[in-house]
């Protein structure tokens, strides 16, 4: 017999058949021989079986629909998305949110607000990814945002000139991030153009980045 | 090989599609068939009511928003699940640094007394059992407890949950054993 137990982390793995055949045996026959690890696995499962028994669905209090439509009604359905910028939230907890969204991806590679030719590329396109390889669906929520990025973008580069430079810094710090956040998601989407909550997670991002340049380019009226 | 996508849009006289035009009506029967599972997800994920009903809304808002883009390469109700999905793991990710959640043990119980539908009424089970489990998942923290809900509740896998999240799967698979490692120790 096996003395040495087997950890938790196998266990639950083993329980979501992410282990070896090789490995899956050995476990098996420990488990076999080991009463403690075989009460652990037992535990374990029977908590999977639980979670996966909990109702699929908990009926929201009966006036929260009345609370959506008072919202919806005032919004058009579906395409005009630069009508959502009337929510009052600070365009810094966007802006955290957005770091926050990429947190831990790859490196930065794109400076927005640097010159004003350079923006129209940064708004529309990855880099190192050609036109042929853009599925529809991206150049549709692509071409929905480049308009009001591209206006935005000239309007905030005009105004450069009346923004703290640490103010210009925090907004092109934010727009590197959520750019790289844009291309992560066209990549992505380029390999599994079909996933439609990745393409939410494109419009997302290009959300966020109309956001932050609406309220930044605000910023000299309302100081 | 990737082919081109087919043009699968929804009947035009189904709910779906009447919304899709702006038909109010066709989209409250769309919330009253979905909004019980979002609501669920939204509980179980933010882990207190109050801020489960506000993310209902904002994802209703968002399906709202989105609807033009849903072109039936996948059932509606899927479609709207990852977005809502997407919506709580977006909200999480404003709210983590802001505050530290405590589990509001009496939300649940409200949320548990005002349960009315269930999509399956074999999976009854002993009312005070899921109690205990649904407290100890808000009792989680943040990251451990989206990764239990999405996988061993929603049935997401590793690699969806990572698309979903931006993490990777490693993350993602140690957030769950996490998880499970501490509702076993809160349910003995």
């Amino acid at each position: 017999m096996t003395t040495e137990h087997i950890s938790f982390e196998r266990m639950s793995d083993m329980a979501d058949g992410l282990v070896g055949a090789a490995d899956a045996v050995a476990v098996e026959r420990h488990l076999s021989e080991c009463a403690a690890c075989r009460e652990t696995y037992a535990r374990l499962h029977r908590l999977l079986d639980r979670a996966a028994s909990l109702p699929s669905r908990v009926e929201p209090p009966a006036n929260a629909w009345a609370s959506v439509r008072s919202r919806v009604a005032a919004r058009p359905s579906g395409g005009v998305r630069t009508q959502r910028w009337l929510r009052a939230e600070s365009w810094f907890a966007r802006a955290a949110a957005a770091v926050l969204l990429v947190a831990g991806s790859s490196a930065l590679t794109v400076l927005v607000l640097r010159s004003r030719e350079a923006a129209p590329d940064t708004v529309t396109r990855a880099p190192a990814e050609s036109a042929v390889a853009i599925p529809a669906a991206v150049r549709a929520v692509d071409d929905s945002y480049a308009g009001v990025v591209e206006e935005l973008t000239t309007t905030l580069h005009a105004q450069r000139g009346s923004l703290a430079p640490s103010t210009i810094a925090t907004i092109e710090r934010t727009l590197r991030i959520i750019d790289e956040a844009i291309a992560e998601a066209r990549r992505a989407l380029a390999a599994d153009p079909g996933n439609a909550a990745l393409l939410d997670v494109l419009s997302a991002n290009y959300e966020q980045k109309v956001q932050l340049l609406r309220r930044a380019s605000e910023l000299p009226a309302r100081t | 090989m990737d082919s081109p996508l087919p043009d699968v849009r929804p009947p035009k006289d189904s709910a779906v599609a009447r919304a899709q035009r702006g038909d109010l009506e066709a989209f409250e029967e769309l919330y009253r068939e979905h909004a019980g599972r979002v609501f669920a997800l939204c509980v179980r994920m933010s882990g207190e009511r109050g801020r489960a009903e506000e993310l209902l809304q904002d994802v209703f808002i968002r399906v709202w928003e989105r609807l033009d883009s849903f072109r039936g390469e996948a059932s509606f109700g899927s479609w709207l699940h990852r977005l809502a999905v997407n919506v709580v793991l977006t909200a999480a990710r404003t709210t983590r640094r802001r505050e530290a959640r405590v589990a509001p043990v009496e939300d649940l119980v409200a949320v548990e007394a005002r349960e009315t539908a269930w999509r399956s009424g074999a999976h009854v089970g002993d009312p005070g059992t899921r109690l205990d489990l649904e407290r100890a998942i808000a009792a989680l923290p943040p990251g451990a407890r989206a990764a239990f809900v999405l996988h061993d509740v929603e049935g997401y896998s590793h690699v969806e949950i990572a698309r979903m999240t931006g993490l990777a799967e490693g993350t993602i698979r140690a957030q769950l054993h996490r998880a499970r490692k501490l509702l076993m120790e809160a349910l003995g």
